[in-house]
C-alpha cells in the first residue's frame, strides 16, 4: 500500500467520523428545536367533578361516569 | 508492514475519538421532551433519580426510540393494546404521552386484557397514562398510590387548553344508552378536540345526533378510535348500542376545551 493511499484512507476514516457527528448533531438538532427542559415541571391535583365543566342531561341510565383533568401548563414553557 | 499496521490503528483510533466525541456532544445537551410531537402527556417526577440503564427492560425489544444520557424515549404497549410512547429522564421525571397525531381518546383505558368486563367506575379509575406510571413504578419498585396525586396533564398541542372531559357510557345486553352533551358557550372559550373511543365485545353502533359515526360487527372484543367535532350552545346526544346479550359496548368521549377564566 503506497503513502498515497494511506492518504486516502484517512480521508475516508475522517469522511465516515465527519459524518457520525453530522448524525448525532442532527439528531441532537432536531429533539433540542423541539424541546423543553422538564427539571422543573410541577402541577397540581388531577381531578374535578365533570357537572362543574360539562351540563350533561337526561342521561338514561346509570351507566355513565365522567371526569375532568385541568391541563397545566409546565412553569417553564414560555 | 509494519508501517502499515501503525497506521491501520492510527485511522481506527482517529475515527473512534471523532464518534466518542460526538457521543458526549449529545449527551451533554440536558433532559430534552420532544415538545412538537408530543399530545396529551401526564407528567410525574418520580424519585429524584432514576437509572436509565435498569429502565430499558421496560421498553420491548425495537421500541427504544431514543437513548441519551440524560432520557429514554420509547413505546409500550397499555392494558387496551395501544402503544404509548414513554418518556423517563435520569432526573426522576416520568412523562407518558401521545403524539399529536393521535386522539386523546386513547387514553380511555377499557382494560382490554382484563378478563371483567368493563364498568363506567373503572373506565375511569385509571387512564392509559396512569397505567404506565404505575407500571414504570412496579419496575423500578416504588408505590404508585404515593405518586398517583403528583401526577399531573398537558396537552403539548393545544398549549391554550385549560381541560381534558372524559365521559364514559356503557351498554350492557342487549340494548343501548345515550347522554346528552351541552357546551354552555358562556363557560367555554374554544373546545380544541372532540375524540372518541369506542369500545364492542360484540356488535355495537355509535351515534351522534342521530348519525352513525362507527359501528363494529366483527363479534369479538375491539377498541376504535376517532375524532368528532361537537359545538357549543348544541345539544348533542351520544348514543352506543349493544347487541350482544351477556356482552357489553362502550363510548368514552374526551374532549380537550379553553375555559372562560
Amino acid at each position: 500500500m503506497s503513502k498515497k493511499n494511506l492518504i486516502w484512507l484517512l480521508i475516508i476514516a475522517f469522511g465516515i467520523a465527519l459524518c457520525g457527528i453530522f448524525y448525532q448533531y442532527q439528531l441532537q438538532g432536531t429533539m433540542s428545536n423541539s424541546s423543553m427542559t422538564v427539571t422543573e415541571i410541577a402541577g397540581i391535583n388531577n381531578t374535578a367533578s365533570a357537572s362543574e365543566e360539562l351540563n350533561e342531561t337526561n342521561n338514561t341510565a346509570t351507566n355513565q361516569s365522567a371526569l375532568t383533568i385541568p391541563l397545566e401548563k409546565p412553569p417553564f414553557i414560555e | 508492514m509494519e508501517e502499515y499496521k501503525r497506521m491501520g490503528i492510527l485511522v481506527l483510533a482517529v475515527a473512534f475519538l471523532c464518534l466518542f466525541m460526538a457521543g458526549n456532544a449529545s449527551a451533554t445537551d440536558g433532559t430534552t421532551f420532544p415538545v412538537d410531537e408530543a399530545g396529551i402527556a401526564a407528567y410525574v417526577k418520580v424519585n429524584e433519580s432514576i437509572d436509565l440503564v435498569y429502565m430499558l427492560d421496560i421498553y420491548p425489544d425495537g421500541h427504544l426510540e431514543a437513548l441519551n444520557a440524560t432520557y429514554l424515549i420509547g413505546t409500550i404497549q397499555n392494558a387496551d393494546g395501544v402503544w404509548t410512547h414513554l418518556y423517563v429522564g435520569r432526573d426522576g421525571w416520568v412523562i407518558p404521552y401521545y403524539l399529536k397525531t393521535e386522539p386523546a381518546s386513547y387514553i380511555v383505558r377499557w382494560n382490554k386484557s382484563s378478563p371483567y368486563y368493563p364498568t363506567p367506575e373503572n373506565v375511569t379509575a385509571m387512564n392509559t397514562l396512569e397505567e404506565i406510571i404505575s407500571r414504570v413504578c412496579a419496575h423500578i419498585g416504588i408505590n404508585y398510590e404515593t405518586i398517583k396525586p403528583e401526577i399531573k396533564y398537558y396537552d403539548f398541542e393545544y398549549p391554550n387548553a385549560t381541560n381534558m372531559t372524559a365521559i364514559v357510557d356503557i351498554a350492557q345486553g342487549v340494548g343501548s344508552d345515550t347522554f346528552e352533551l351541552w357546551i354552555p358557550p358562556e363557560s367555554f372559550v374554544d373546545v380544541k378536540e372532540s375524540s372518541w373511543s369506542h369500545y364492542t365485545d360484540y356488535y355495537s353502533y355509535l351515534y351522534l345526533d342521530g348519525t352513525v359515526i362507527n359501528y363494529n360487527d366483527r363479534h369479538a372484543e375491539r377498541i376504535e378510535y376517532g375524532y368528532s367535532s361537537v359545538s357549543s350552545d348544541y345539544l348533542h346526544q351520544i348514543l352506543v348500542t349493544n347487541r350482544g346479550g351477556s356482552q357489553s359496548s362502550g363510548v368514552g368521549w374526551v374532549l380537550i376545551y379553553t375555559k372562560k377564566p
